[in-house]
């Protein structure tokens, strides 16, 4: 027994609790279907053809473009059905003597766009070796399920290939989570990812099953990492299962893939916003790597549109490294480092400094993940994955004159997830793993005494005047999961109970009066059904109790209440899964949240700054049809109806969602013309978002200038008008053998509609007028690729 | 709010918006509260002071003004007094001060005793203040205005308001001061530097209150920040607010035609509910 092999049982054994046979020598069994790369202890060797005389002739034969070896080519001599080799998986085959002279070569296969034939000359005593460069037929890789423990009730994976022409991505492959039902539409794009009426820092996106902070840059101009190192991407907007929890909206899950190991390959890309690239290949034979980085120039060109007294710096990076190695055939062990840094920064200049001011936000977040995954036999999985990062997700200082505002958060954070997956027998089978995350969390705050602005606030919170709060936070959250996964019926039905432990502590003012420490046990109860009514038909159902403790500002002193606990939200889903024809798929669900112990403001002088008061429900029906690569066509149509509302003290009304649209369409439609060329257009319908109107306002005569204070209607009981943008793309790649060189030009609201993302207002408040969001924006860029 | 919180917010709009075709705030073209001076400008419980408010309306038209004060906080996050204080003229939290009172009239006040719960919670120059409110009526137009009047708690010294010495036009020979009362002659189609002067006592020091969870309460000297707003009745104004340091603005009168005669008013503030006022005329030749 291998050390990985003997270290993966204790681990298995110890999450499951099961006595599993698993020791047994594996039996050549198929390695596991959910495994995007099954592992093969010793590949089958190429065909040997003998001529007397003879000499050899072998080669590789390459996807044209960017060199990925083609598996299963049939490699015909001379028509002859007998001088026939199939490549294997490095793309290789061989003839280990072949007649010298003429040949004619023909390669076949069902990938090929069409039949190649060629002719060879051999010479006696020479061996021949070729590459052959073949045009394949463009098809979506299916899609795999690798860490997941469970089939979600609510799941969108997308793979890359499929999302990387969507309009109005500029080839970002993860910003396609934005057109997907059940998320709604950020003002003026800015990628605030709203899921099932939760707010945007109640949904947790994971990178390899690591928490990070952000999926996308300032303004949602670019994902953080870099979609061509990714491999899937999974959005579960509710109802999900017991692997992941801490938010009460959905998870977005992005899977990197592994670097490839069938030589360099890389591409360098430039457009107007940003520039990146990539490297990747083996080291040896078992280890190969990747890198990857990217770096904004916005702030190279914008002070040439700015002036001396006005300056505007906006830049963003990121940076990927991958480092894989497959030690045995039954074990993966990955390093992957990754990060993204954003800084904006305006200074105002004047001769007085008094009237001088500066804004700066210094936002990033960096990883490091080694995980390792063995395979058992039986299609058993162990999969185990610790990280460490450092991240500042929020941090905003502002000077004007002697004033300084200055909020921030920084945070160490440590985790482990570790899970199994132990079929026990053709009916049952145990998933189990724990899940931890913890965090040392650097607070400090500068800013008038209500805090930093909340959902549901009318208006800018500067009452009262400045506090100074400082402590550190420490969060550990440990969570053991476990789901049974029964299948009944003849496998027609699968019900899986779940269950899932939130031990949660936090503690900070150590060594001040003010210390506190909290500790809460949350049982997390989840079950999943589904029911294949028909072959192309599944019934499915999910409900799930969410735990998410409240944002770290909140347990500050000054600005919140130390005594703030976890907030609740309870998922329910229900809804149906067709595949009506093997490239046509169709989901639809109704879900319901409801949502209790939200950190709100105090309702009067006399409370707390903020209480867990209150309540929230969202309801809703969402449908996606989404039509996968069908005669050089492809697209979906994603439509949500939905209400989410608040109420945020016992005696309050209900309240429309901060981010409530009722209406959300989003129509993708692309087509492949052949010869690289490639068009796309992405059109969408949103409701306004709600707006609090303004009843009329008072002059402020202590504030001077733009001193004029609004008084604001009842909270968020008006609309913005309605939302509709169309969006194309085209494409234009040319590819080379060894190469591959694209164009493309992603052009944003193509009719130029004004649409509203808020109101800006005459100094008293008595004139209005909307205030658009983005204009016609084409974007272009080129790609190389090798 | 804050002044700086306001400018980060004007940023970002400005940021976000595009021409939108609004009267500016400087630009003075109907009826305006621009200010109301308190003398003095810090009163204690039962100790009285002085207010006169700068009310202007570019028709002529007489200006009243219904004087209140509002006893009501505001709530945690709220920005700027309780609007209740301003939707409901008539609630039992509102003092009367004085109805319909001339606008050039000075109205005298006696700060009531009150609890500091009623006041709200303190500034950034840990000031209490008693939000006075203010509805001028010209004619069929109103306006509301809110002065927030100084309460004294003894824990600092009181605040004075500041004093304009002087406003002058600038030219490469020199300022010129404006004389109060006489109009002063500008060039049509041109623009001119305008400034202002203070006397020396206007910008005073005072002691603030620095509270931290991580360690004891501290004092630290703080220096009063003063800044001059700028309206005209004709013309362009940039920029509109000046400080001491940096006290030239240009009024461009490029739109203005010869024998316009027209109105600037100088409206300066400390940090602490001090006010100073100015009135000039001019007359475009």
């Amino acid at each position: 027994m291998s050390g990985f092999r003997r270290l993966a049982l204790i681990v298995a054994l110890a999450l499951t609790a099961t006595t599993t046979s698993a020791d047994e020598p594996p039996p050549p069994a198929p390695p596991p279907a959910a495994e995007a790369q099954p592992a093969t202890d010793a590949p089958a060797p190429p065909p040997v053809i003998v001529v007397p005389g003879g000499v050899p002739f072998v080669g590789h034969v390459l996807r044209k473009g960017d060199r990925v070896p083609m598996t299963g080519v049939h490699v015909i001599l001379d028509t002859d059905v007998e001088h026939e080799a199939i490549t294997d998986d490095v793309g290789a085959f061989a003839f280990a003597a072949v007649a010298p002279g003429e040949h004619a070569v023909h390669l076949r296969g069902t990938d090929l766009t069409t039949p190649v034939d060629l002719k060879e000359t051999l010479h006696a005593n020479k061996k021949l070796d070729v590459t052959y460069f073949v045009a394949i037929k463009f098809r979506y890789s299916t899609t795999v399920r690798g860490a997941a423990v469970v089939r979600e009730t609510v799941e969108q994976t997308l793979t890359t290939e499929e999302i990387k022409h969507i309009p109005g991505t500029q080839g970002d492959t993860l910003k396609a989570v934005q057109n997907l039902p059940g998320v709604a539409r950020s003002a003026f794009g800015g990628g605030q990812l709203v899921v099932w009426g939760s707010s945007p820092q109640d949904t947790r996106t994971y990178v390899d099953g690591v928490y990070i902070p952000t999926l996308y840059h300032f303004g949602g101009l670019r994902s953080t990492v870099n979609g061509e190192m990714v491999d899937k991407l999974s959005f579960l907007p509710g109802g999900y299962g017991v692997d992941y929890g801490r938010g009460l909206g959905g998870v977005v899950e992005v899977e990197t893939r592994k670097p490839r190991a069938d030589g360099y390959h890389g591409f360098v890309q430039i457009d107007l916003i940003d520039g990146s690239l990539m490297l990747e290949g083996p080291i040896t034979k078992d280890l190969s790597f990747a890198i990857a980085g990217r770096r904004s120039w916005i702030d190279v060109f914008l002070p040439l549109l700015t002036t001396n007294a006005v300056q505007i710096s906006p830049r963003y990076y990121d940076y990927q490294a991958a480092l894989h190695w497959r030690p045995t055939p039954r074990d993966d062990v990955d390093l992957f480092i990754f990060g993204s840094d954003d800084t904006i920064s305006l200074d105002i200049v004047r001769p007085d400094p008094s009237l001088s001011a500066a804004f700066d936000t210094h936002t990033y977040y960096h990883r490091l993940i080694t995980s390792w995954r063995h395979r058992f036999w039986k299609r058993s999985v162990l999969n185990v994955a610790a990280s460490i990062g450092y991240d500042t997700p929020f941090q905003f200082k502002a000077t004007f004159g002697q004033t300084t505002l200055d909020v921030g958060a920084s945070t160490f954070e440590y985790t482990l997830r570790a899970s199994a997956r132990m079929p026990l027998s053709n009916w049952l089978r145990v998933d189990a793993g724990i899940d931890f995350e913890g965090n040392a969390w650097s607070l400090s705050a500068d800013v008038p005494a209500s805090g930093m602005p909340r959902e549901g606030d009318t208006g800018f919170g500067g009452g009262g005047g400045f506090l100074s709060d400082a402590t550190t936070l420490y969060t550990e959250q440990t969570a053991p999961f476990v789901t049974l996964v029964i299948n009944l019926l003849n496998k027609k039905l699968t019900i899986s109970p779940a269950l899932r432990v939130e031990l949660i502590t936090a503690s900070a003012y150590h060594g001040t009066p003010y210390e506190f420490s909290s500790t809460w046990l949350k049982p997390e109860p989840r079950l999943t059904a589904r029911y294949q009514l028909t072959t192309w038909l599944d019934l499915k159902g999910a409900m799930g109790v969410y735990h998410q403790l409240p944002d770290p500002g909140s347990f500050m002193r000054l600005f919140g209440n130390t005594a703030v606990q976890p907030q609740t939200g309870w998922h329910y889903v229900l809804g149906f899964d067709a595949r009506p024809t093997s490239t046509l798929d169709i989901q639809l669900e109704g879900f319901y949240k409801d949502l209790r112990e939200l950190v709100v403001r105090g309702e009067t002088a006399s409370d707390p700054l903020l209480v867990n008061e209150g309540v929230g429900r969202v309801y809703g029906a969402e449908v996606i049809i989404r039509q996968q690569l069908w005669h050089g066509f492809y697209g979906w149509i994603a439509y949500t109806l939905s209400r989410s509302e608040r109420k945020d003290h016992p005696d309050s009304d209900w309240r429309l969602f901060q981010y409530d649209q009722t209406h959300i369409l989003t129509l993708i439609a692309s087509y492949k013309f052949g010869r690289g060329y490639q068009i796309g257009a992405r059109y969408r319908y949103v409701t306004g978002s709600p707006s609090t109107p303004v009843l009329g306002a008072y002059a402020d005569l202590n504030g001077g200038f733009q001193a004029y204070v609004p008084i604001y209607g009842p909270t968020y009981s008006s609309r913005l008008p309605s939302f509709q943008q169309l969006d194309i793309r085209f494409d234009k790649v040319w590819t080379y053998n060894r190469f591959r060189f694209a164009f493309y030009l992603d052009i944003q609201n193509l009719t130029n509609a004004s649409n509203a993302e808020g109101f800006q207002y005459s100094f008293d408040y008595k004139q209005s007028a909307p205030v658009s969001g983005l204009p016609f924006l084409p974007v272009f860029g080129f790609r190389g690729d090798f | 709010m804050s002044r700086f919180l306001r400018i980060t917010i004007l940023c970002i709009a400005c940021a976000a918006c595009r021409s939108n075709g609004f009267l500016p705030e400087e630009v003075i073209s109907g009826l305006r509260v621009l200010a109301v001076t308190a003398e003095p400008p810090e009163i204690a419980a039962g100790e009285s002071t002085t207010m006169t408010a700068l009310a202007v309306d570019i028709t002529g038209t007489p200006i009243t003004i219904d004087w209140a004060a509002c006893t009501l906080a505001a709530a945690p996050g709220q920005t700027g007094a309780n609007p209740k204080c301003i939707t409901n003229p008539t609630a039992d939290y509102l003092i009367q001060v004085g109805s319909k009172v001339p606008s050039s009239q000075p109205v005298p006040f006696v700060m009531p005793m009150v609890q500091m719960s009623q006041l709200g919670g303190p500034d950034q120059s840990d000031g209490f203040y008693l939000p006075i409110r203010l509805e001028a009526a010209a004619d069929m137009d109103t306006v509301t205005a809110v002065y927030n009047l100084r309460y004294f708690t003894g824990l600092q010294p009181r605040n004075h308001n500041p004093t304009i010495a002087s406003v002058d036009i600038g030219g490469d020979l020199g300022a010129t001061a404006i004389v109060e009362g006489t109009p002063g002659d500008v060039p049509a189609g041109g623009m001119i530097s305008l400034s202002s002067t203070f006397t020396a006592d206007s910008i005073e020091s005072y002691p603030v209150l620095v509270i931290s969870s991580t360690g004891p309460p501290t004092m630290k000297m703080r220096t009063e920040e003063l800044g001059t707003d700028w309206f005209v009745t004709a013309g362009d104004v940039s920029p509109t607010s000046t400080a001491p340091l940096d006290a030239n603005t240009t009024l461009d009168l490029s739109k203005v035609t010869a024998g316009t005669k027209f109105d600037i008013y100088l409206v300066a503030h400390d940090d602490r509910g001090g006010t100073s006022t100015a009135h000039r005329e001019l007359i475009a030749r």
